[in-house]
């Protein structure tokens, strides 16, 4: 989660149009926001019904990351962070 | 009874150049070179310590989290070795009555190519890994011996300390995580005690990850270098009559590049539904996670 969270961090100010979808299975609430609370997270943290979402997405591990484009079509999908591949799908510049 | 021993000042002197000499980075860099070689040349590196790790947070009070670990290793260059690790998770401060922490015990066998976790009682062999800096944070501390080699482009510097009783020297060496880029800040800060033989008698490793907000902390209690490992100690040490199992796919059931993402509905942290076809426009990271 910090990886994300950095990413977060160098994007939001960007002001490109990229939104971060941090989705939890499994933890209770207040776990969750305690988490992000003590870490001082500013990404949002977003929950599920049950695992419904995670189900329709086909993810069998943590974490998977989705890249979608502004047409809701998959540009990019795998289990891990992979900061560089990450990157390039959000259309950032490559670096850092 | 104590003994006063006066070093006359011209003795002195020379003792003083000789430590200086000796303390020389480039002598000391030299050292730890010549350690790494000895690696590399060695077949197998068997470690014992206890390892803590603990993940720091930049929050406002720093809090903790991650897990305590004893960890014993016979690590092979590449990949075969095996390791028992018992850990116990710690939790975020405020939620330790609601989830009690637990130990749980581990088994890593490897045969030269991969790594299997080992279940004696299903008596399976599930393979889980290529090396260890895959399987779980720890093992980018037993790549640094056992995996790829250290490029002398990542050490940033090392300085050696004279002056042990026994004769021995301690290195104190800062290195960029393997791959970083070369203006980045070192990563990792080893220790290492040798004695006045050069030979390694412990040491520490601390690793902080990109951020900086991770680090691995490992103490060494005993360090060898095998030079003729066992057979049956290290490679193809999977018991016999052991079933081995592939590694499952994880991205087998992911969605396809081009896929058009399924309707569905999340929450926020204030209960309120929202559909992640309302995004539609706007280009979506969607990371799944959990903290337990």
């Amino acid at each position: 989660m910090p990886h994300l969270q950095d990413l977060w961090s160098e994007v939001r100010p960007s002001g490109k149009k990229i939104r971060f979808l941090a989705v939890n299975i499994g933890d209770a609430k207040e776990t969750i926001a305690l988490w992000w609370k003590n870490a001082a997270f500013t990404l949002p943290a977003v929950r599920q019904e049950g695992s419904a979402v995670s189900e329709a997405f086909g993810v069998m591990a943590y974490p998977t990351n989705y890249v979608l484009g502004p047409d809701g079509r998959v540009l990019y999908r795998a289990v891990g962070f992979d900061r560089a591949a990450i990157r390039a799908a959000l259309g950032l510049s490559a670096g850092s | 009874m104590r003994i006063v021993t006066i070093i006359p000042a011209l003795l002195a002197s020379a003792l003083l150049a000789g430590a200086r000499a000796e303390t020389g980075e480039d002598q000391a860099r030299e050292r730890y070179l010549a350690l790494l070689e000895s690696h590399r040349a060695a077949g197998a590196i068997e470690i014992a310590g206890t390892v803590e790790m603990t993940t720091r947070f930049a929050g406002e009070e720093e809090e903790e989290s991650g897990f305590r670990a004893k960890v014993e290793v016979h690590a092979m260059r590449p990949a075969a070795g095996r390791l028992r690790l018992e850990y116990a998770p710690l939790r975020p401060a405020g939620a330790e009555a609601a989830a009690p922490a637990a130990t749980t015990v581990l088994e890593h066998l490897g045969d030269g190519t991969a790594i299997y976790a080992i279940d004696r009682e299903a008596k399976t062999a599930q393979k889980v890994a290529a090396s260890w800096s895959v399987l779980f944070p720890l093992g980018s501390l037993f790549d640094t011996w056992c995996g790829p080699p250290i490029a002398a482009g990542d050490i940033v510097s090392v300085a050696a300390e004279a002056g042990d009783p026994t004769g021995g020297t301690t290195l104190r060496i800062a290195r960029r995580l393997p791959g970083a880029p070369a203006d980045e800040a070192p990563g990792i800060a080893e220790v290492l005690r040798l004695d006045a033989a050069g030979r390694p008698l412990g040491g520490s490793v601390v690793v902080t990850s990109a951020g900086p907000r991770t680090e691995v902390r490992t103490t060494f209690t005993r360090w060898e270098l095998v030079a003729e490992p066992a057979p049956a100690d290290y490679a193809g040490a999977i018991p016999a009559g052991f079933t081995r199992i592939e590694a499952p796919d994880y991205e087998a059931r992911l969605l396809a590049v081009g896929t058009a993402a399924p309707e569905v509905s999340l929450m926020d942290m204030e209960d309120r539904s929202f559909a992640l076809s309302s995004l539609r426009g706007e280009t979506v990271l969607v990371s799944f996670w959990f903290y337990h």
